[in-house]
């Protein structure tokens, strides 16, 4: 059976393992546990299950959020406040400014490239009459004689 | 607190919508997977995620900023999961068997179909994968809060003595020790299946 001296000094290289694992142990401590581990086959087989589990534990998959989560989240904090949660929208956030330039800015470029296939430069077709060259009827010659 | 987060704490103030998801977009994964392995039951931990956040917006004006957003939503996030774990703890002893069922669906759920402790079929393979996971799980879901909180701050979400310290109040000495007698006692759990 061992001495009581014995297994405190197990215990006491035992009480090390984490701060020898993540190498924060002063340096003199440090080599004193490496000898200790090198001559001690108990005290060893000990630490190596302590940083075998640690490595489980650290090595656990990381479970993310459902997807649906923020969705939940938000609809949780709307029912719960009556919709009153949330501060009042700005002008800026009701309307949808970005969407708006970006369509303007479609229409703007359609007239533009409309304009340059143009032969004259107008989005009329020249080969159709204009309604100003075009002669107006005469309205004297249409009408009966008394 | 960057800058960042100083601005996003300033839109959340001002209880602005789009500040909140963006709070939420940031940290939900963070925060789901601590409450997970705190908890070790999904449904619970969806649950409890929910009301971290809920609880964050709620109480945003009660930050001061003196430390990270992120601390701060971890510390909520300890808070609740303490206080779950408790109401569990009760609820189970009323009712044995309700997270002992939960706990095998969350074992079905990863594929390899319910185990129970000391009925492992292959001791062998019991280690690897999903099955390992659940043991490890099984293993941080014994440990008293206190034990469990640092191990899964330190070990799985892998934050700094000094955050810790942050999130739970306690002294840096303190984080260290509960640290090392909860790995010890994890060691001992699960030296049987090493």
């Amino acid at each position: 059976m061992p001495d009581g001296t014995v297994t405190d000094e197990h215990e006491a290289f035992e009480a090390d393992f984490s701060e020898y694992l993540e190498k924060s142990l002063p340096a003199e401590r440090a080599r004193e546990v490496d000898a200790h581990l090198q001559s001690c086959d108990r005290c060893r087989a000990e630490y190596a299950r302590f940083r075998d589990t640690v490595g489980m534990i650290s090595g656990l998959d990381r479970v993310p959020a459902p997807t649906r989560f923020e969705r939940e989240v938000e609809a949780t904090i709307h029912r719960r406040s009556a919709g009153r949660f949330f501060g009042r929208r700005a002008f800026g956030d009701r309307v949808p400014f970005e969407l708006l330039a970006a369509i303007g800015l479609l229409l703007v470029v359609a007239v533009v490239l409309l304009l340059r296939w143009s032969p004259t430069g107008t989005v009329h077709d020249p080969l159709s009459p204009s309604p100003s060259t075009e002669p107006r009827p005469d309205v004297k010659k249409s009408l009966p004689t008394p | 607190m960057t800058f960042r987060e100083r601005l996003l704490l300033r839109r959340l103030r001002e209880r602005d919508e789009r500040a909140f998801r963006d709070l939420v977009e940031a940290y939900q994964d963070r925060v789901f997977n601590l409450i997970f392995r705190m908890i070790g039951v999904r449904e619970e931990a969806e649950d409890l995620a929910q009301e971290v956040f809920v609880t964050t917006f709620k109480t945003i004006d009660q930050f001061r900023g003196d430390s990270k957003l992120s601390t701060w939503l971890y510390r909520v996030a300890v808070n609740h999961c303490k206080n779950r774990i408790k109401y569990l703890a009760r609820r189970h002893d009323r009712k044995t068997g309700v997270l002992d069922e939960a706990a095998e669906r969350e074992a079905a759920a990863l594929g390899d179909g319910p185990i129970g402790a000391g009925q492992i079929p292959r001791p062998d393979l019991a280690v690897e994968g999903a099955q390992r996971d659940l043991l490890v799980q099984r293993a941080i879901a014994e440990l008293d809060e206190d034990h469990r909180v640092v191990v899964v701050l330190r070990d799985i979400e892998d934050l700094s003595y000094e955050e810790i310290g942050a999130i739970t109040g306690l002294p840096e000495g303190t984080v260290k020790s509960r640290l090392h007698r909860a790995r010890l006692a994890l060691k001992q759990k699960l030296a049987k299946h090493m």
